[in-house]
């Protein structure tokens, strides 16, 4: 029958991430994903878990400027790489541009998608600061919203301020 | 869902890496974006007691031209592919297929040595646990005595797994006559990208278990040619393809009959299946509506799609393989014209 689970000696390990600028020290198990240590571990909840397999894009960070799924990244994979998540955009009370931009033009709604998509338009925005509209719906492209229907999301993200 | 538990390690040179696979032998698996093996770990279809992470590597990620090929580390992100100013001229069938992989997330995870080796997709097998649980064992995830679940009462017939091959880098790359350079415990070889693919659903990439892709190669196109990349799938991003059909045709100058033609299908078979009609129909002929047509039809014959994947029937896909055949040759011819 189908077999889960191996037996495998299974040792933590010390790495270090750096998240948002700040450095972490922490004893991980291998096979925890990049997700799982910043949610449990260092509690960033902020990043949110959603498929869990890489289709929703709930879970965008940014690894060295770039977005990818946290939950199909090892935590062992991004030691000592530069890990953005949405809990360092704001300024204290001062929200960055994005998030400002997300509130002022209803692209919340329930707010589950949120973070994804404001780090997958970060990604995007610090690449290309002034996209298309065409460009902005490739950029996310990743990211699953069930409430707004994307067009105030693009919107939002169209009007960003210091593009 | 979290992932099964395995040893880690991050090899910090080639020889080390192919060294830990091959005394690890067969439960040893490479990851490098990890996009297609993490899922695979998360379903538990893939339970590996180490995994060897090759992106601390250094010197696999670039994207060179010169001598007449195009030298692309196995390293290089789906997303450096797609963004190259000279991939995008000169291969535009290769960053259409490095652009139309998975999402913007995916891409820029997703190396273009992972890509050419995902391994096949099937229905019955890219599923969880539970699902899994509630059904008879698929003959790809069991033994031989388990049947393919397409075909669970064909009796007396040796056992055949279906599973799709699944990738666009792939079919672009082997119609742009692309090799790939393998790293294993015996040394390094080079082999055209074709031969990495064996035909069997169960053991899709002909790699052996210490072996590395570390290269892949694609001849520099002749003046008066071009390639196209087309891909069907419901949305248009994060879906894998349900079809994907790349062309590449060179036409001679002075006469502009065409002097080298490729068709290579993809997500139809557990392999890129190349069209080889397609090169006698067209090779030093002028390219003309009814000769398109001809390619369309031999695209129609070569394309085998059956039921295991859900989004569309296998019949729609093969009647698409004609028409998608069609307007690839046609926007390759485009390109051409407009150059």
């Amino acid at each position: 029958m189908i077999k889960l689970e191996k037996e495998v000696i299974n040792v933590k390990r010390l790495i270090e991430l750096i998240v948002n600028g700040m450095s972490y020290e922490i004893a991980v198990d291998t096979h925890r994903t990049l997700l799982e240590v910043l949610r449990d571990n260092l509690g960033f909840t902020g990043t949110k878990n959603g498929c869990d397999q890489g289709e929703c894009g709930s879970c965008t960070v940014l690894i060295d400027g770039r977005a990818v799924h946290s939950c199909l990244t090892l935590a062992m994979d991004a030691q000592g790489k530069n890990i953005e998540t949405i809990e360092g955009l704001s300024e204290g009370e001062k929200l960055h541009p994005i998030q400002q931009s997300f509130v002022d033009h209803g692209a919340i709604q329930c707010g589950f998608c949120t973070p994804g998509m404001i780090m997958s338009s970060k990604g995007l925005l610090d690449k290309n600061p002034s996209p298309t509209e065409d460009e902005i719906k490739r950029g996310i492209s990743g990211n699953l919203c069930r409430c707004t229907g994307y067009v105030k999301i693009v919107d939002a993200i169209k009007a960003v301020e210091g593009r | 869902m979290s992932l099964p538990k395995f040893d880690y390690q991050a090899p910090q040179t080639l020889d080390e890496a192919v060294l830990l696979l091959s005394k690890a032998k067969k439960d040893a698996k490479v990851i490098a974006g990890g996009t297609d093996l993490v899922v695979a770990m998360k379903q538990r279809r893939i339970t590996p007691a180490l995994v060897v992470n090759i992106k601390g590597i250094k010197g696999l990620e670039y994207i060179k031209n010169g001598k007449g090929e195009l030298r692309i580390g196995a390293l290089t992100p789906l997303s450096s592919i797609e963004e190259s100013e000279l991939i995008r001229e000169k291969f535009p069938a290769l960053a259409k297929a490095a652009g139309a992989v998975g999402a913007p997330q995916h891409r820029n995870a997703g190396t273009i040595g992972g890509n050419i080796c995902l391994n096949t997709r099937c229905w019955y097998y890219n599923q969880s646990p539970f699902f899994r649980k509630c059904r008879p064992v698929c003959y790809k995830f069991g033994s031989d005595k388990d049947k393919c679940q397409l075909f669970p009462t064909r009796e007396g017939k040796a056992n055949v797994c279906y599973s799709v091959f699944s990738g666009d880098t792939a079919p672009a790359l082997i119609a742009l006559g692309a090799k790939i350079k393998i790293k294993g415990p015996e040394g390094e070889k080079t082999i055209p990208l074709t031969e990495l693919y064996t035909g069997d659903g169960k053991r899709p990439i002909a790699l052996a278990p210490a072996d590395i892709v570390t290269e892949v190669t694609v001849p520099s196109p002749p003046e008066n040619s071009s390639s196209a990349y087309m891909k069907y799938r419901v949305r248009e991003a994060i879906d894998f393809p349900l079809l994907g059909v790349a062309v590449s045709i060179a036409l001679d100058a002075g006469s502009g009959t065409c002097k080298n033609a490729s068709v290579v299908l993809g997500a139809v078979a557990s392999r890129p299946v190349e069209v080889t009609e397609a090169e006698k129909i067209l090779k030093g002929k002028k390219i003309t509506e009814d000769l398109i047509e001809q390619v369309g039809e031999a695209a129609f014959k070569a394309a085998k799609p059956l039921a295991n994947l859900l989004e569309c029937s296998p019949q729609y896909r093969k009647r698409l393989a004609k028409v998608f055949t069609k307007r690839a040759i046609k926007s390759a011819l485009e390109i051409i014209k407009s150059a």
